[in-house]
């Protein structure tokens, strides 16, 4: 063991010496610029040619592929530097155009009590655990789903979306018959339906369950939310993904965010959720992530440290 | 074997930037459950290796200054991940002697959230989660 730590000073030492190695795993330095949000995606769309895509046998666009995360960053508003778990990074937000979510009032303090009870070293919080990103039990919305990116396959009735992160996946029917189930019938990821405007595959989402974050700061949506995906293959390794979400219940106006989905291993987001960027044969194959297997040590410290489970914001009476 | 917390000269390099493992990811809920102001570094035996999902754990006696024994419980990348960088379990052999650096948990639990790993022999292996991954939680 005493060579190993000779080892360790060494390897510290170097360290110490050579800090732009650091930054090759993926650590959030302060001092970098923002990592690009909302506003640097759309100044890049706006350089794009038109772009004629691939087509399937049904000449819709072809979507199908292992698509990259919309976004390494978790926070959906702008943000700074706050300490090395959280970068700075630009809003994801377009509209409002000011890259704030459009809360009532009643919801920006929500939102504030979310965010003072995060007990993690953000500005403005009490020291008081209030709850934890519901993510971390393992579970997925939409559209949060996205940011981990997934494999879409695609029929001229379906496309299906499958994450390698926690198996969660959709399988959205493409009809103009097909009506969502009943408004009594809530679910994390909601109940989606799709069409196509044009070359654009269009993704109503209903049915949200309201019980999950749209980041991992306390940002929220409700359960009378209405999200609105847009897909349109803009060249021929990335999505224009924008989504709309229309919520009376927390937002004032209607709110739209937008990414851009590259085709895994074609862009330096490399948020797979598979082989995640890790170069090899099998870097482009899902390998189970059976989230709940393990997921008890978490469970348990969130409860001993005094969190409470997050069962949806209600806006007083 | 014995609990080295090594707080000052780890503290430290978190301040200056220069840590030398990735500080896992802010979609992580890394920050509410293990405190990045309380790196330690934990040299101890391995007993058992748990290789599951989202994250996989290593659990470790370590011989406190008064000569008792506690099992640490030190969480590392998922399966997937730790397997993509070419680490198996047999790499993890119950009863091999281990250096593990990394973050205390801030329940005052004996668990941490683990970065870096030496081994007996002296191999040396980025254990945490991947922040270009994603995959974790």
């Amino acid at each position: 063991m005493r060579d190993s730590l000779t080892a360790l000073a060494a390897a510290l030492a170097v360290v110490l010496a050579t800090p732009a190695a650091a930054a090759g795993q993926g650590m959030f330095e302060v001092g970098n610029p923002p990592g690009p949000g909302a506003k640097s995606w759309l100044a890049e769309r706006a350089t794009l040619p038109p772009y004629d895509p691939a087509r399937m046998s049904d000449g819709r666009p072809d979507l199908r592929g292992r698509w990259g995360g919309s976004s390494s960053g978790d926070v959906i508003e702008d943000t700074e530097y706050v300490d090395v778990t959280t970068p700075a990074w630009e809003s994801h937000v377009s509209n409002p155009a000011g890259g704030k979510l459009p809360y009532q009032p009643w919801a920006l303090a929500a939102r504030d009590a979310h965010r003072a009870g995060l007990a993690r070293g953000w500005p403005g919080e009490t020291g008081d655990r209030l709850h934890l990103d519901p993510q971390t039990f393992c579970v997925k919305s939409a559209p949060r789903y996205a940011q981990r990116g997934f494999d879409l396959a695609q029929t001229p009735d379906h496309v299906a979306m499958m994450l390698n992160w926690g198996h969660v996946h959709r399988s959205i029917p493409i009809a103009a018959d097909s009506a969502h189930p009943t408004s009594a019938a809530t679910f994390w990821m909601g109940s989606p339906r799709g069409h196509w405007e044009g070359d654009t595959l269009v993704v109503e989402v209903t049915n949200i369950n309201g019980k999950m974050w749209l980041d991992s700061v306390g940002n929220f949506y409700s359960d009378n939310a209405r999200v609105v995906e847009r897909f349109r293959l803009v060249s021929a390794n990335q999505i224009d993904y924008e989504v709309r979400i229309e919520d009376p219940t927390v937002f004032t106006e209607p709110v739209t965010l937008s990414y851009d989905l590259q085709r895994d291993g074609t862009g330096p987001r490399l948020g797979g959720g598979a082989g995640g960027g890790t170069p090899g044969p099998y870097a482009s194959e899902s390998w189970e992530h059976a989230c709940h297997e393990g997921n008890t040590h978490h469970v348990q410290e969130v409860h001993v440290l005094g969190f409470k489970w997050y069962k949806g914001a209600v806006r007083p009476e | 074997m014995k609990v080295k917390p090594l707080l000052i000269l780890l503290s430290g390099l978190l301040a200056t930037g220069f840590l030398a493992t990735s500080p896992v990811s802010a979609h992580h809920s890394f920050a509410a459950e293990f405190d990045i102001e309380t790196p330690v570094e934990l040299e101890g035996t391995l007993t058992r290796m748990d290789w599951v999902n989202p994250h996989g754990w290593l659990y470790i006696d370590v011989v406190q200054p008064d000569g008792t024994v506690v099992n640490w419980a030190i969480e590392a990348g998922g399966p997937n991940q730790l397997l993509r960088r070419g680490l198996r379990k047999t790499d993890f052999p119950i009863g091999t002697e281990v250096l593990v650096q990394g973050f205390a948990a801030k329940s005052g639990a004996p668990k941490a959230n683990g970065q870096d790993i030496t081994m007996a022999d002296g191999r040396n292996f980025f254990l945490g989660v991947d922040n270009t991954q994603g995959g974790a939680r």
